[in-house]
């Protein structure tokens, strides 16, 4: 987390914008912080109160429980467990897969933990790389101005409009055995039955789903260019592609960042598609489906893995905001001038 | 011209991509757009499979009749959804969330998104980076803690308690603002100051200029982010399934679906006729809002 350090002019920041009439620097600008961080905070408290409460109590919560034992029946020795405080063995479970004593036995959850981690990123990795290059493309295509645009622009975000369980149900559907997409591929592959197949019917039907979310976001990004620029370059002799790279992506950043940041986020709590397409068999089990999986044999192993996959995900998002995306947080403000 | 009717003027305008040069060759252009064709009906055909299987009879799906076609279509699949129970009951709830969820999200993120770009002050970056919790837990875990959370709520305020509308408004707000406050900052950064003194000099208070000039400007980050938290809330089966456990008055749509998925014994044609069902008011959603989609921006920062 990076430090803010007051700048003395006030006119290079972007950050910084006095409200008051102090803004030619009349204040001092140790007072004008304290202000302005008044009314920040007042405009924020609704927003943090709300979060506090509906996030961060249960994520705290389950972060405690997660150093709790779980009471029920061991399943090693066959006798009754009391709760209580149970160190860091949640997290040896899975991390150094320890059962009790030993090594967890192949099959059972913890042993999957860091198979599970793996196809959580792999996953992350293939769709949003696809989505990011299908919805710029989209988003390309659904800027320019023809007729029926607006047909165009709601009929693309249908995918994203439907149920997450409806779409697995449906690709779960049409990957059958005697589905319609062996029908029309005139193959007998088993999509659901063995692990790359498995594997790429829940990347196709991810990327058929989020490619209109990224699309939207970067749509709204693109409207922030305005047209003087292109026509600017256009004069100055820039080609197709060299208008791309130097004005639409830069410009268009701001927004594409988030929008990778959080499709990364989502993709890394995946959970819906792979549990109904394949019930997480062949190695398609993802993190959240071993969390679900846990859940029901106990909930305070279950926080631990929990709190393990919350610690990962904001490894990856500290690493993203601190590399890619703080640039996006400081020149946030493209001057056009 | 005053800065005020400049932008209104503005906000009209579409930003759109010039499209290649035609000198450039027509045969690339047309290329472009057969590759596009053939994405659109990569992307539309599930979609076809979808109203296809909704229309054609039961039967016949049984059987796994995959024709590209019906010969009998029969809306008995629709009838069968829509004669759920207290469907109009569950659709207007739907409504009403997802309606109340957009507005309270999008207005507490913008005034999160304005505090966070327009002011300096200690913490920014971290709070920014506390917002995003939300994004990193796996939902799944969260949805015990919450229902002890709404249980205890529900006895000093009874509008957020369990089976209350109020409990899926309060979470489903937690979890779209984080999205909608990242969002939207871009776009209140990318509102140059130079506007906002312009709109001082004309003599604009605060409120008329967060009004006439600053909401305008951001109005497509405010349509992303408001389609954003109406989809997520729309489509929500975790948290309805979890809090309105007992009060079939205050179910939502998608547990009128849920009714159709059996262990064994899927009703397909069923689930596609409600999905379809569920699908239409987020377009209608979509289009009412997406000509908001195009900024003023472009035009107004060139004065």
């Amino acid at each position: 987390m990076s430090t803010e350090v007051p700048s003395k002019t006030g006119e290079t920041d972007t950050g910084r914008r006095g409200r008051g009439p102090g803004m030619a620097g009349a204040e001092s600008a140790d007072r004008r912080q304290t202000t302005q961080g008044r009314w920040a905070y007042t405009l924020l408290a609704p927003t943090l109160i709300l979060l506090a409460v509906v996030i961060i109590y249960p994520v705290i919560n389950a972060i405690i429980l997660s150093f709790q034992k779980d009471a029920g029946l061991d399943k090693a020795t066959g006798f009754f467990v009391q709760g209580g405080f149970a160190g860091v063995d949640n997290y040896t479970h899975w991390i150094l897969q320890q059962c009790g004593s030993e090594k967890c036995p192949p099959g059972t959850l913890g042993a999957q933990f860091w198979g599970a981690m793996g196809t959580t990123f792999l996953f992350a990795a293939i769709t949003v790389i696809l989505e990011t290059v299908l919805g710029f493309w989209m988003a390309i295509v659904m800027a320019r101005a023809f007729k029926g645009r607006s047909l165009l622009r709601a009929s693309v975000l249908v995918p994203w409009a439907i149920p997450t369980a409806v779409t697995a149900k449906l690709f779960f559907f049409m990957f059958a055995f005697d589905g319609i997409i062996n029908t029309v591929f005139h193959s007998s592959i088993l999509w659901t039955g063995s692990e790359w197949p498995a594997r790429w019917a829940i990347i196709i039907s991810d990327v058929w789903k989020t490619t209109p979310f990224m699309a939207l976001l970067i749509l709204a990004g693109l409207q922030l260019i305005p047209d003087e620029v292109y026509e600017a370059a256009k004069v100055d002799g820039a080609g197709t592609w060299q208008r791309f790279t130097q004005i639409t992506l830069p410009l268009v950043k701001p927004a594409l960042m988030v929008a990778i940041l959080f499709r990364t986020l989502d993709a890394l709590r995946m959970y819906d598609l792979p549990a109904i397409l394949t019930g997480g068999a062949n190695n398609t089990t993802t993190l959240s489906i071993l969390v679900v999986q846990q859940i029901r044999q106990g909930f305070n192993v279950a926080s631990a893995l929990s709190t393990i996959t919350f610690v990962t995900i904001f490894l990856v998002a500290f690493i993203f905001v601190r590399f890619l995306g703080a640039n996006a947080v400081e020149s946030a403000n493209p001057r056009k001038k | 011209m005053s800065i005020l009717s400049a932008v209104r003027r503005d906000s009209r305008r579409e930003t759109t991509i010039p499209a290649p040069a035609a000198g450039k060759g027509t045969r690339k252009r047309w290329g472009a757009d057969a590759v596009g064709i053939l994405l659109a009906v990569v992307v539309a055909f599930p979609l076809f499979w979808m109203v296809l299987s909704a229309l054609k009879p039961k039967t016949a799906l049984d059987a796994g009749d995959s024709l590209p076609f019906t010969l009998q279509p029969s809306f008995d699949s629709f009838v069968r959804v829509l004669a759920v129970n207290g469907f109009a009951r569950y659709f207007m709830n739907s409504v009403v969330v997802a309606l109340a969820v957009v507005l309270v999200s999008t207005l507490l993120a913008f005034l999160a998104s304005v505090a966070l770009t327009r002011y300096r002050f200690k913490m920014r970056t971290t709070l920014l980076v506390t917002v995003l919790v939300a994004q990193m837990v796996p939902v799944e875990a969260l949805t015990i803690p919450l229902f002890f959370l709404m249980r205890q709520a529900g006895q000093s305020i009874p509008l957020v308690g369990l089976n209350q509308l109020g409990s899926l408004v309060v979470v489903h707000v937690g979890f779209a603002i984080p999205f909608a406050v990242w969002m939207l900052r871009g776009f209140v950064a990318a509102v140059p100051v130079e506007i906002e003194e312009a709109a001082r000099l004309d003599g604009a208070s605060s409120f008329r200029f967060v009004r006439s000039v600053l909401f305008p400007l951001v109005a497509p980050g405010v349509v992303a982010c408001s389609v954003f938290s109406f989809i997520s809330t729309w489509n929500d089966f975790l948290f309805a399934k979890t809090f309105i456990i007992s009060a079939q008055e205050n179910q939502t749509l998608p547990l009128a679906i849920l009714t159709f998925f059996k262990p064994d014994e899927n009703d397909w044609g069923a689930i596609m006729a409600g999905s379809v069902i569920m699908t239409i008011p987020v377009l209608v959603f979509f289009i009412a809002v997406q000509r908001k989609l195009v900024s003023g921006l472009a035009g107004a920062v060139k004065g």
